[in-house]
């Protein structure tokens, strides 16, 4: 009697109305906030060769090493918070470099002197995308421009970057 | 990422066939040798039993709070997106998945000579696992950092897994009519260890000083250990001898049970338990992961001018983060109590006494019928769970008992329990099955338990 009153409880067990495919629709997009280079340059810090005035450096990054990553990884909004007190204008060259350091992706600004808190973003999607993801290395260039206007100890250059990476992870990418 | 489904699946269902410990309809059932091991006070009526090699003890129990399987899975039309956010948001970081497994190997007992003591013994297996709802690190995976100011808790982790292998020797002394003492002793053998039961630390994006942005990590101290799973040397050793480290492991401890039962009247009677009052010592194969220290991220600072060698910005990051939150993996001996329980119970016995027995050491004067109250406790990382139990156990035939219970627990608070056991000479079989309702539709269910078993008993 006992082992029928088991079976009838093992027989009557039945799992709901469930569709466990519904794991293939799950999708994460999760955005993560990524600080990249930052710096303050002040007149000093500047060399001047054959009558120009600038500043260069150069990293390594390593934020998209990961290939599970680069599949992953939709869109990248760069977000840049500049301010010159200088009373000279800037060309400033964010550059992206490969494992080869060769340039994959190139962005420029033309600051203007004395030119406030200038905040800019930039998209980065689709093909150009994969040529950033292959980034290994960040050059910052600024230029200053040459004139003859005297230049003051207190005047600097602030420089922050930082990227919003979007990301869109699907259960169905197979 | 690509997330494979039938390991998202499979995950959810280890998740949610997990098991509590409380082995309510057990408790009390006096005829079942195997409920000395939730009492060993019980006032034993017979003189001898063995339990059939493996087939004696075999209990498995699952359990999840906060949600169930058809949450998330009903096939409702509802957007699967949508309720996975429902869940996290309704879902805290006490909620719990457990899992509790046991396989007895063999366990018998006898009288002793003295009439009044009922030595048994036995050796079982035990899977226990408790992971508590990793809230603010699966809040990371689904919405990232984007929210400024959020606070993510390192706290949310907190778990134990165990495998261990538990010999054990007990002794049930009737002190008088009224009164039963119980004592047993417990040798564990860790198979394998995982636990991380207090971490702290917060990490945070706030707007920086010196950036748009900076991460924080304040004040982090979390730890994870383990034994049995990896060597000094990191190579894996866990599946190596893994029978032999049931019986002796290195990793060993010792635990007590105690129990009473109490019959101021003869149709009352009061019990209470305490069980696996131990701990274990590891020291074989003890790896343990540990993170502690602050940190705060701005992104590279470049430095001008700028130097003819160049600063390596990305080297001297992965310095300070190794030097400040760096992982450091140690070989530190370590010690863990066991998942402490408690069983009470008040039974009032009422109805016809007992004149056709097939356990015919069985008093004769037990009454037909019997409600009770119990209480069930078990000692867990973050909080006790507790259990509060209704019963009435009845004998339907001299071969047949029957119990079933009302329980509330960290489940549900309607959670209906059927146990019965059979004695046909001196083979007894019996078989307990919690949360009845639950198998209507397991989908809906949080917590399922079964277990069952086979002994020969002798008068």
């Amino acid at each position: 009697m006992l082992i029928f009153i088991c079976l009838g409880i093992v027989f009557s067990t039945c799992v709901g109305n469930v569709d466990f495919d519904q794991v293939d629709d799950i999708v994460l997009e999760p955005e993560f906030k990524v600080a990249l280079v930052h710096f303050r340059a002040n007149p000093d810090d500047f060399v001047t060769n054959g009558g120009l005035s600038f500043i260069s450096d150069i990293t390594e990054i390593h934020h998209f090493d990961s290939g599970t990553a680069q599949e992953s990884i939709t869109k990248i909004e760069l977000l840049f918070e500049i301010e010159n007190t200088f009373n000279k204008a800037f060309n400033l060259e964010y550059q992206f470099l490969n494992n080869l350091n060769q340039i994959t992706y190139t962005i420029t600004f033309n600051i203007p002197q004395n030119s406030g808190l200038l905040q800019e973003t930039r998209e980065i999607t689709n093909d150009e995308l994969q040529l950033f993801l292959s980034s290994k290395g960040i050059v910052v260039f600024a230029e200053m421009e040459s004139d003859t206007a005297p230049i003051t100890q207190d005047m600097f250059l602030d420089y922050k970057s930082v990227a919003d990476v979007f990301l869109r992870i699907s259960a169905n990418d197979n | 990422m690509i997330i494979k489904k039938q390991v998202f699946i499979g995950l959810l269902f280890c998740i949610v066939t997990t098991f509590s410990q409380n082995k309510n309809i057990l408790f009390g059932f006096d005829e079942v040798p195997q409920s000395l091991l939730v009492n060993p006070g019980l006032d034993v009526n017979y003189n001898a039993h063995f339990g059939i090699p493996l087939l004696s003890g075999v209990y498995v129990h699952a359990g999840i709070s906060g949600f169930n399987i058809s949450d998330l899975f009903e096939d409702d039309g509802i957007d699967i997106n949508s309720k996975l956010r429902d869940l996290l948001s309704q879902t805290s970081s006490n909620d719990f998945y457990t899992v509790n497994q046991q396989l007895e190997i063999f366990n018998a007992g006898y009288r002793l000579n003295n009439k009044r003591d009922y030595f048994s013994f036995g050796f079982y297996e035990e899977l226990d696992v408790i992971a508590y709802h990793p809230k603010d690190y699966i809040a990371v995976v689904l919405d990232g950092n984007k929210d400024i100011d959020r606070l993510f808790d390192a706290s949310d982790l907190s778990f134990k897994a165990e495998l261990l292998g538990v010999f054990h020797a007990g002794i049930s002394r009737k002190i008088n009519n009224k009164l039963t003492v119980g004592l047993r002793a417990k040798l564990y053998s860790s198979v394998f260890n995982a636990t991380s039961r207090v971490n702290t630390g917060l990490f945070v994006t706030r707007e920086g000083q010196n950036n748009i942005y900076s991460h924080q990590f304040i004040d982090v101290n979390m730890e994870v250990k383990t034994s049995g799973i990896t060597d000094e040397n990191n190579e894996v050793v866990a599946q190596d001898g893994v029978i032999g480290k049931f019986l002796v492991s290195g990793n060993m401890g010792l635990g007590l049970d105690f129990g009473l039962t109490y019959k101021p009247k003869e149709n009352i009677e009061i019990t209470a338990s305490m069980q696996d009052l131990g701990f274990i010592h590891h020291r074989k194969n003890v790896t343990n992961y540990k993170i502690e220290g602050n940190f705060d991220f701005e992104g590279l600072e470049f430095q001008f001018p700028s130097t003819l060698d160049g600063i390596d910005y990305w080297q001297n990051f992965e310095d300070d983060v190794t030097e400040n939150i760096g992982l450091d993996t140690l070989n530190v001996k370590y010690t863990t109590l066991r998942s402490l329980k408690f069983n009470g119970s008040v039974a009032y016995k009422f109805g016809k006494k007992n004149r056709n027995n097939c356990l015919r050491s069985e008093s004769k004067n037990k009454l037909a019928n019997e409600v009770g109250v119990q209480l069930y406790s078990i000692f867990r990382p973050k909080q006790p769970q507790v259990a509060a139990t209704l019963y009435y156990y009845r004998r339907l035939s001299k071969q047949l008992r029957f119990k079933t219970t009302y329980t509330a627990n960290s489940y549900s608070f309607a959670n209906i329990g059927i146990g019965l056991t059979t004695h046909f000479n001196k083979f007894n079989f019996y078989a307990t099955a919690d949360n009845l309702l639950g198998y209507a539709d397991l989908s809906k269910s949080q917590n399922q338990s079964i277990q069952f078993g086979m002994n020969m008993i002798f008068d």
